[in-house]
């Protein structure tokens, strides 16, 4: 292996981790078009005056240094706890009747390990009578008593003894690891089949010969949620006594000398640690342990099922909200014991729509569920993540070319994540954290507290949720004056279903701590699962510093429809080959479609002034064709002055109105790039258009009559107001020459269409884009404003 | 592939669409770069948006094109610095937990895994910043990468090695020690 693999492995994954979000460069560019028309761009001399930048180094150096000293500690502290962990011998039991008669003298263990340079030596202790373990890294040190489920920490920087609850799963790492030194002891030929909590893949048991001394060489590869990934033993075939033990992981290797002693430490005082070291006690009191246990059993023991996932959000220029079906993004889960995998999708036309919007709006009481399963075909799904019960896998993408967005990759293999699993471990994966109702009705935030983090019960809030008990926690970060602090609100009545929480930070100033409370998740509605077990269907985050014009907090919904009877083949669960999703996609045409869309307003604005739309052309009195529709818009396009530069008793092709063809307004020019929706778009003349109407008798333009939205009988939602042509069929922008339609002759009109499809403005404004394979039936009933059919898009 | 040059030159040209190609060049290596100090994705999202605004509004004052990327990344450490004193965004989304049992905030928990890899990378020099950023969390290849920064592909590979050595190097001696 390359001595940069491991590090280009993890550049990866994070890559892959990335390239989840969805892209915004769609929301700059609509935000830097607008900047670009109203010339807002500047020249500055610099960014900002040099003494703030100056400041503001030093801010983002301090901040570096401080993370970095931190990361350093918090290293140590994981190599001293893994190890101290993983080392916990415990509970006496009948394997020890077949220990040799040496270490029944001397019931400790002991272990020293080599010191890299610079580095201080690590050094533990177990006991193999009793539940006792203790560590000690330079000044550092660590004592665990199975016996009182109490774990000692002391932080030399500090000088402070913390009191801590021991792991939770200390009884099966226990058991594991004392069965393992069974084996050992026996001269076994299998050992495990676990080793601290890791699933023994692979082992060997071989004789090996180093510097005249003979060795029982036992390597055991794991899998499993912690880093380690191999341990070496070396026994003396002797008295079959380890000698030495050796753990690698994906980030170092550490060897233990192994000897055995008569006595070991009494308490972690005999490690070294002052008595007057200050004792802080983070032991949860019985009522805080049994809410705690409540939330975890809860989230562990959470039914099997399938679930469709629907997040809606606030649209502050509509003033409403999205309702439940009208999803940004939607997202589907399959969940079988530890075993899960998540889909995410985005409608085909997210980009114009910015939410999912069908033909046909369900109805009252529509089973909402079902309606989803019928409508996941409008929807680009992606995998985001798939857990086999042994380890996390993300999906990479194909390497060749550049992703442009996320609904169009394509995806080519599976990368495993991490080795971990259970609802803890899903919740540290974004996509399956995001969409899986138990994870919201029951966070992983809501644990026992530790070294950094303080948990208080409130049995009696006030407000709202009286009923419910509170739970406070405030987490010490990497900054140290900053402290992110949680609230959540649980129904002990109700399997402790979390009803609210927040999430927020509190900031220690000079008068004393300021908190807020910037992330705040309410379950709106509640359900059981068969098991009795209560969740979420409905769950509204308010998202911090987001606020409306109105002054109202912004909010984004989470809409869970749950099905626990669904069948899911186990095959759901593997990282098996990625089918190619390849869906008929709509081109990129942001400009494009934004001027189909502006189209669109503007003809709105004409009716709102005159009562109707205007017609597709103005005549004359002798009923002679003038001037097209796109002339008559200008004025609600911003192109006033233009506007009264024509002669409107004048046809397009009169001396003067001839002159001003080339001054077309960039609205009706399709953007010359091979990107947007027509092949090679470039328009031929500056004066050429792309933008047409359907102009026919039964259309919404039949010629120099203007219709209103009451003439368009066949609703707005099923009529097009306004297409793309290619090149081919680009007009004059001021001459009355559109798109000739005519039901009884429609092949000729479907004939000048684009042939790979096209973008279209319906009459209620929104922009669709209309594949090649939409049926011709539909497609002539779109262009008829009362044909007296629903087009099903 | 365009280089930045050109397209930094388009855009000042004003062919506007040109700025949607370095958008979509750097919109990766940005969250990254964000997400060492913002830790909620969303917010930090809100900070490229802005990052990247306020590189059209104020492209002008770039003085050498060939180096868009490193100047890209120096707006975003602005906006990192004014969204922490506005108090617009949560710094601190992480717990610190020896059960891994990690606080609930949204999407915040994707980059756990990630949090260590990513301040790392925020310590490289900035051109090296660019390139990995360019590589592997915009996904572009050797080549591509090349003809974006107008550099021979053989000094790009030389910096790219360099940078994930050093890299290897930071992320070993911590955790040895």
């Amino acid at each position: 292996m390359k001595p940069n693999a491991a590090i280009e492995d993890r550049l990866e994954a994070l890559g892959v981790t990335l390239r989840t979000r969805p892209p915004v460069t769609d929301r700059v560019m609509d935000e830097v078009r607008r900047l670009a028309a109203s010339g807002a761009t500047e020249e500055l001399p610099t960014l900002l005056p040099r003494a703030t930048i100056r400041r503001h180094r030093q801010l983002i150096t301090t901040t570096t240094r401080r993370l970095k000293r931190t990361a350093i500690a918090a290293a140590a502290v994981v190599v001293v706890f893994l190890v101290g962990v993983w080392l916990w011998i415990g509970k006496e039991s009948r394997a020890w009747a077949q220990v040799v008669d040496a270490v029944r003298a001397k019931p400790w263990v002991h272990g020293v390990s080599q010191p890299a340079e610079g580095t201080e030596k690590l050094e533990m202790w177990f006991s193999m009578r009793n539940p006792v373990q203790a560590v000690r890294y330079g000044n550092w040190a660590v004592y665990d008593d199975g016996r009182s489920g109490i774990r000692q920490e002391y932080d030399p920087r500090e000088k402070e003894l913390y009191r801590l609850t021991a792991p939770a799963d200390t009884d099966k790492l226990t058991r594991s690891i004392q069965t393992i030194f069974s084996d050992l002891f026996r001269g076994s030929e299998q050992l495990g089949p676990d080793f601290g909590g890791n699933r023994i893949a692979k082992q060997e048991r071989r004789r090996v010969s180093d510097q005249g001394q003979e060795w029982i060489e036992y390597t055991l590869s794991l899998e499993g949620a912690s880093s380690l990934s191999r341990v070496v033993f070396r026994v003396d075939p002797q008295d079959l006594l380890p000698q030495s033990m050796e753990y690698f992981d994906t980030k170092s290797q550490v060897r233990f000398v192994l000897d055995y002693l008569e006595d070991g430490p009494s308490d972690i005082y005999a490690l070294g640690v002052p008595r007057s070291a200050k004792i802080v006690n983070r032991v949860p009191k019985p009522d805080l342990a049994r809410v705690i246990e409540g939330v975890r059993n809860s989230r562990e023991r959470f039914d099997s099922y399938y679930a469709i996932v629907a997040e809606t959000k606030d649209l502050p220029w509509i003033g409403q909200s999205t309702k439940w079906w009208q999803a940004e993004t939607l997202g589907q889960v399959w969940c079988k014991g530890d075993c899960w995998r998540v889909e995410q999708g985005w409608p085909h036309n997210m980009r114009d729509q910015r939410f999912y919007a069908p033909a046909e709006p369900p109805g009252e009481g529509t089973d909402k569920m079902a309606w989803w399963k019928n409508h996941l075909k409008d929807f680009n799904f992606q995998p985001s993540g798939v857990c086999d019960g042994k380890a996390i896998y993300a999906p990479k993408r194909a390497s060749s070319g550049p992703m442009k967005t996320q609904e169009n990759t394509v995806w080519e293999s599976w990368q495993k994540i991490n080795s971990g699993t259970g609802k803890a471990w899903a919740a540290s994966f974004g996509p399956a954290g995001a969409f899986m109702p138990e994870l919201y009705a029951y966070p992983v935030g809501i644990g026992k507290p530790s070294r950094n983090s303080v948990a208080e019960l409130d049995p009696n809030p006030s407000g709202d949720l009286a009923d419910a008990l509170l739970l406070k926690y405030r987490h010490h970060s990497t900054n140290p004056n900053v402290i992110a602090s949680c609230r959540y609100w649980v129904d002990p009545a109700r399997s402790y279903v979390t009803l609210r929480y927040e999430l927020g930070e509190a900031v220690d100033t000079k008068a004393g701590p300021e908190a807020k409370w910037p992330d705040t998740y309410v379950a709106d509605e509640l359900s059981q699962a068969p098991s009795g077990i209560w969740y979420a269907t409905v769950v509204r985050r308010l998202s911090p510093g987001k606020v409306a014009s109105s002054g109202k907090r912004l909010s984004q919904t989470r809409w869970f429809f749950v099905d626990f009877k669904a069948d899911m083949p186990d095959t759901l669960f593997k990282p098996g080959p990625l089918a190619v999703q390849k869906t008929t996609t709509a081109p990129v045409s942001s400009r494009g479609t934004s001027n189909l869309r502006d189209i669109a307003v503007a003809m709105h604005g004409y009716h709102d002034n005159h009562g109707k739309f205007p017609a597709a052309y103005t005549v004359n009195k002798q009923g002679q064709p003038l001037l097209s529709w796109r002339v008559q818009l200008l004025p609600l396009l911003g192109q006033g002055e233009l506007y009264k530069q024509f002669h409107l008793d004048e046809p397009w092709d009169s001396q003067h109105n001839r002159t001003l063809i080339e001054k077309m307004p960039e609205v009706y020019r399709l953007p010359a790039s091979g990107a947007y929706s027509v092949p090679g778009a470039k328009v031929k003349d500056p004066g050429q258009t792309n933008y047409v109407v359907p102009v026919g008798k039964e259309t919404a333009f039949p010629g120099s009559n203007a219709m209103g939205v009451s003439d368009i009988r066949d609703g707005c939602a099923n009529t097009i107001m306004a297409i793309e042509v290619d090149d081919e069929h680009a007009v004059i922008w001021t001459k009355p020459e559109d798109l000739p339609f005519d039901s009884a002759d429609s092949g000729r009109a479907l004939a000048a269409l684009p042939k790979r499809g096209f973008w279209a403005v319906l009459c209620d404004g929104s922009v669709r884009w209309i594949p090649k394979e939409f049926d011709p039936k539909y497609l002539r009933a779109a262009f008829t404003r009362a044909g007296g059919e629903a087009i099903e898009w | 592939v365009a280089p930045d040059t050109e397209l930094v030159a388009r855009v000042r040209r004003g062919d506007v669409e040109a700025f949607g190609q370095l958008t979509e060049r750097y919109e990766r290596s940005l969250l990254a770069a964000v997400l060492v100090n913002v830790h909620d994705v969303q917010a930090a999202e809100d900070v490229v948006q802005e990052t990247l605004l306020l590189a059209f509004r104020w492209l002008g004052t770039l003085r050498d094109e060939g180096k868009f990327g490193p100047w890209l990344m120096q707006i975003a450490r602005r906006q990192v610095v004014e969204a922490i004193r506005a108090r617009r965004v949560p710094v601190a989304g992480r717990v610190d937990n020896s059960e891994h049992e990690v606080a609930q905030n949204d999407n915040s928990q994707i980059w756990i895994e990630h949090e260590y890899l990513l301040s790392l990378v925020a310590q490289l020099p900035d051109h090296e910043r660019v390139l990995i950023g360019q590589r592997y969390f915009d996904g572009h290849s050797m080549a591509e990468i090349a003809a974006i920064t107008s550099r021979p592909i053989g000094t790009v590979t030389k910096q790219l090695s360099r940078a994930i050595a050093r890299l290897r190097s930071w992320w070993d001696k911590e955790n040895l020690r």
